[in-house]
């Protein structure tokens, strides 16, 4: 890589963005912050009302009931000694005017101001007289009054007086948006310190991220070791996916490189092998040594093809492994047209039959021999047609899946002593018991040495081979096989074949048991898999 | 500056006759609540009570605006604070009319129920006479407080009213222009000086001990005649517990009474009262500068200053005239004007004497033994002992006619002698 790449990330841009966290959170809470404001002032407005109110109407009540006791009925004749007091009480608010009247029980005024509104609501009757307080406009402004009766006795014109007091507003409005000044101050006060200490909180909670950002900007393109900067728990996770993903990443690349390398490695023997041969060739002038050259050039030159073949395959693998398309595929479909890529036709041909089994205890039907497209049922014995055309139906992708049957079979075909006995490819439908799951078991049986039971969980890595394998593998073909069945969430089992009559033979079986799944439209557009485009070098 | 020619054509002694005074004065208490329907055909011929001095002063250069002004200041002590005003506003002429302050009072009501029948008609241009004032001066805080409460008076707000001290102004609609302390005047040669009462209590011994020089000789406002001696008497029997005791004493001594203060000091300076009770301080300071031997004590258990307060009544035909004058009468130039001239103590210095207890100098140019001290050495300072009758609620409750009456019954039963 040109080392001014590590510093330009490929086209950052293209990362697809959502509203920035920050502006989301601090937009909503400050909606909220204004709403609970705008609800606290009226809630402040209302209540610096009642309060002021509550304590000048206090006022007014004891003006009036100062000015009630001073009221006397003498040989008929109404007497009021106007407290000092009444009035000077009222001053406590310095700027309002202030008015009152007594009135006697018939209806006349006793002092006072002679033209002051009655409550709105009339006056109760005698029985349920109790002090009022209301607000009436009078002379050009909003006056606050209260009524407080008082039943005066004294012979003749005795009976009910009422004493009215009125005031303007200035004082308890003024009060009150004092109240309501001073209570939003300090709602706005605390909402406003709230929303900073909030956006502080923000900042703090998302500086992380910015150091995050920073730690992996900085880095070389190669350097995928863990993140080392603390980042707080809320982060811990993605830290740790990240960390992990770059660690998978880490060994992709490893096990790449070894591939490569493994790959130039296991290519320029065949080749050198080949040029030697050649030369050799060349150099004799014997027909028959010439010849035999030539043999050997070409045994060289189809030992070249094949490991050609599985290093494409495996390459094939890989890629579709990070694609992942998964479609619904019947595997009796995808072994049949392995089959057909892999048994050879030249003689003497190989053996490899293919078995269907629908259920563990069910009798296994022989679908084909060495290779068929199309069943040929007429070929079998008619008590052992299945019912109905069988197929096997799994989620997966059909490439892969078909280049690791294709693996199998020729790995059995190249190690597993054809000659000795057939290769039986058998797939039956086995339930977990456990998670209730259904799923398929596709097994290759032959008939070879089998692998002893402490190499056999080293035959999947790749370049890999067996003790008893047969000259000329690269050793990848079965890493091909696990890795397709990993992608899958299958897995693979290795062991000795069942001795077929008992004892006899000792063959080696891989079973791969991959997850069955019944696609949920069967209709003529379902298409299972589409016949695959033969790769490699024919 | 030839003040002589300034002076009103009538002498001190009020040229109204009594029979008419008596009817202004027995109207007061329909004047109290002169809002009332039932007093307000009463009030209307107020309005024709006692003709007033009016000059004319002016204006220096082009005419270009008038201003009315009642007052209950004489016009001769006023006049030269309209001519300094007249300095910085010359196109500006005054008609200065000195009233009674009962007649100032009952004029405005009249006017004010005037204007309402004239905007009901759709006509308030004709309802308002053009003599109306467009500010009144009066020495009673009571009915111009009574004026602005029953929302006859307009607003005034200004750099200059704003500044004011509370007490020196209720709503910003009734503005004290100044304060008077309310003293006692003697005549040292009938009251030697060693037996000068320095409190009420000193007093009312001195009318009981036998054979004492104030028998016959104490005179004083009469209340039930004279706004402003009602106001003291009431204030009096506000402050004091044993105002009763005082009067009944007084009453026992024979104490002669009066509807103005001026005919009260003449007979003091003359020799017939050794003592008159409850003075303004200004009246007997302008004789003792005008060279008359008199002397003046300051009640050290309290003492009453009354003030004279002004307002814009909201029938003036110019209200927006009256103002830069009430500013200039509040102005620190205005209230030396009016200090020197008037006497009044300047009104801030008065507020703050009553809120904290302070010394106040007696204005004029009587020289250091006028200084006022209400309180004597022994007394703490902050301890007031000045009582500020400035405008305000409280004083609303004397005007209402059924305790003014009460009160005057009570306190012609306290001065009648007892034979």
């Amino acid at each position: 890589m040109h080392p001014a790449d590590s510093s330009s990330p490929a086209s950052p841009s293209l990362v697809r963005t959502l509203p920035a966290v920050r502006h989301t959170l601090l937009r909503a809470i400050y909606a909220l912050f204004v709403l609970a404001t705008v609800v606290l002032f009226f809630a402040a407005r209302s209540y610096g009302q009642r309060a002021a109110d509550g304590s000048y109407d206090h006022l007014l009540q004891a003006s009036a009931l100062s000015m009630a006791d001073s009221v006397a009925l003498v040989q008929g004749q109404w007497q009021v000694d106007l407290p000092y007091a009444a009035l000077d009480v009222l001053a406590m608010a310095p700027e309002d005017r202030a008015f009152y009247r007594i009135v006697g029980p018939d209806g006349r005024t006793i002092t006072g101001y002679d033209d002051l509104p009655a409550p709105p609501a009339g006056l109760p009757s005698d029985a349920a007289a109790k002090p009022l307080f209301f607000d009436q406009g009078y002379r050009g402004q909003l006056v606050r009054f209260a009524m407080v009766p008082r039943y005066i006795a004294g012979g003749a014109g005795a009976g009910l007086v009422w004493v009215q007091v009125g005031q303007t507003r200035l004082a308890r409005d003024a009060l009150a948006a004092d109240i309501v000044l001073r209570a939003t101050a300090a709602i706005v006060a605390l909402m406003a310190g709230v929303f900073c200490l909030l956006w502080l909180g923000v900042q703090r909670a998302l500086r992380p991220l910015a150091l995050l950002e920073q730690e992996l900007l900085a880095r070389p393109a190669s350097a995928l070791h863990p993140v080392t900067s603390p980042v707080p728990q809320e982060l811990a996770q993605t830290v740790r996916a990240l960390n992990g993903f770059m660690q998978r990443l880490s060994v992709n690349l490893d096990a790449l490189r070894t591939f490569i390398a493994e790959a130039a490695h296991q290519m320029r023997t065949p080749l050198a092998a080949l040029i030697a041969q050649a030369q050799e060739g060349l150099d004799d002038d014997d027909p028959a040594a010439q010849r035999q050259s030539l043999q050997a050039v070409e045994r060289n030159a189809l030992r070249l093809r094949r490991l050609l073949n599985q290093l494409l395959s495996d390459a094939s693998v890989t890629h579709q492994d990070q694609l992942q398309r998964f479609a619904p595929v019947d595997l009796l479909v995808l072994l049949q047209e392995a089959l057909h890529d892999v048994v050879p036709r030249a003689e003497p041909r190989p053996v490899v039959r293919l078995w269907w089994q629908p259920h563990v205890d069910a009798e296994r039907f022989l679908l084909s021999k060495n290779e068929l497209l199309a069943i040929d049922y007429q070929a079998l014995e008619p008590e052992k047609i299945p019912d109905e055309s069988p197929a096997a139906w799994m989620m997966g992708d059909a490439l892969m899946l078909r280049e690791a049957f294709k693996n199998l079979v020729d790995n059995a075909l190249k190690h597993g002593r054809p000659e000795q006995g057939p290769v039986d490819v058998t797939v039956s439908a086995e339930l977990d018991a456990a998670t209730g799951l259904a799923h398929w078991c596709v097994a290759v049986d032959d008939c070879g040495p089998g692998v002893p039971d402490a190499e056999q969980a080293r035959m999947f890595e790749r370049f890999a081979r067996g003790a008893g394998a047969a000259p000329g593998g690269a050793g990848l073909g079965l890493a091909i096989v696990q890795r397709v069945v990993l992608g899958h969430g299958g897995t693979l089992q290795a062991g000795h074949r069942k001795s077929e009559p008992a004892g006899t033979v000792v063959g080696w079986r891989v079973c791969m048991r991959l997850h069955a799944q019944v696609p949920q439209e069967t209709g003529a557009g379902a298409e299972p898999a589409s016949p695959s485009v033969r790769r490699g070098i024919a | 500056m030839n003040k002589i020619d300034l002076r009103p054509q009538r002498s001190l002694e009020s040229t109204a006759p009594a029979a008419s005074r008596r009817r202004t004065l027995a109207l007061l208490g329909g004047v109290a609540l002169a809002a009332s329907p039932w007093c307000r055909s009463v009030t209307a011929e107020a309005s024709m009570a006692a003709p007033a001095s009016v000059t004319r002063f002016a204006a220096p250069e082009r005419e270009e605006a008038v201003l009315r002004i009642d007052s209950s200041t004489d016009t001769v002590l006023f006049a030269p604070a309209i001519r300094d005003f007249q300095r910085l506003h010359p196109s500006v002429t005054v008609w200065y009319a000195d009233r009674q302050s009962l007649d100032m009072h009952a004029r405005a009501l009249a006017f004010a129920a005037a204007a309402r029948s004239g905007s009901a008609l759709g006509r308030p241009e004709i309802a308002v006479p053009e003599d109306a004032p467009d500010l009144i001066i009066s020495s009673s805080p009571d009915l111009q407080t009574q004026l602005a409460n029953d929302g006859l008076a307009w607003g005034h707000q200004s750099p200059q009213t704003r500044e004011l001290p509370e007490g020196a102004h209720w709503r910003r609609e009734v503005f004290t222009l100044g304060a008077d302390a309310v003293v006692m005047a003697y005549n040292p040669r009938l009251l030697p000086v060693a037996q000068v009462p320095r409190t009420r209590g000193q007093l009312l011994a001195l009318l009981r001990q036998p054979g004492s020089p104030l028998q016959g000789r104490i005179g004083m406002y009469d209340a039930t005649r004279s706004g402003l001696g009602y106001l003291l008497a009431t204030q009096d029997s506000r402050f004091d517990s044993t105002a009763s005791v005082l009067l009944a004493a007084m009453g026992e001594a024979g104490v002669r009474l009066g509807d103005h203060i001026e005919p009260l000091l003449d007979r003091l300076e003359k020799g017939e009262l050794a003592l008159v009770y409850n003075v303004p301080a200004s009246y007997p300071l302008a004789r003792m500068d005008a060279g008359a031997s008199l002397r003046v004590v300051v009640p050290e258990d309290y003492t009453l200053l009354t003030t004279r307060v002004a307002l814009i009544p909201t029938t003036a035909p110019h209200p927006e005239k009256a103002r830069p004058f009430l500013d200039y009468l509040l102005s620190p130039q205005g209230q030396a004007v009016l200090a020197r001239d008037t006497r009044l103590l300047p009104v801030r210095q008065a507020v703050a004497a009553a809120r904290d207890g302070r010394a106040l100098a007696l204005p004029g140019r009587v020289g250091a033994a006028s200084a006022l001290s209400a309180a004597s050495a022994e007394v703490a300072p902050g301890s007031s002992a000045w009582r500020l009758l400035s405008p305000g609620l409280g004083l609303l409750a004397y005007l209402d006619p059924l305790k003014r009456q009460r009160f005057l019954q009570a306190w012609a039963t306290s001065v009648q002698p007892r034979k």
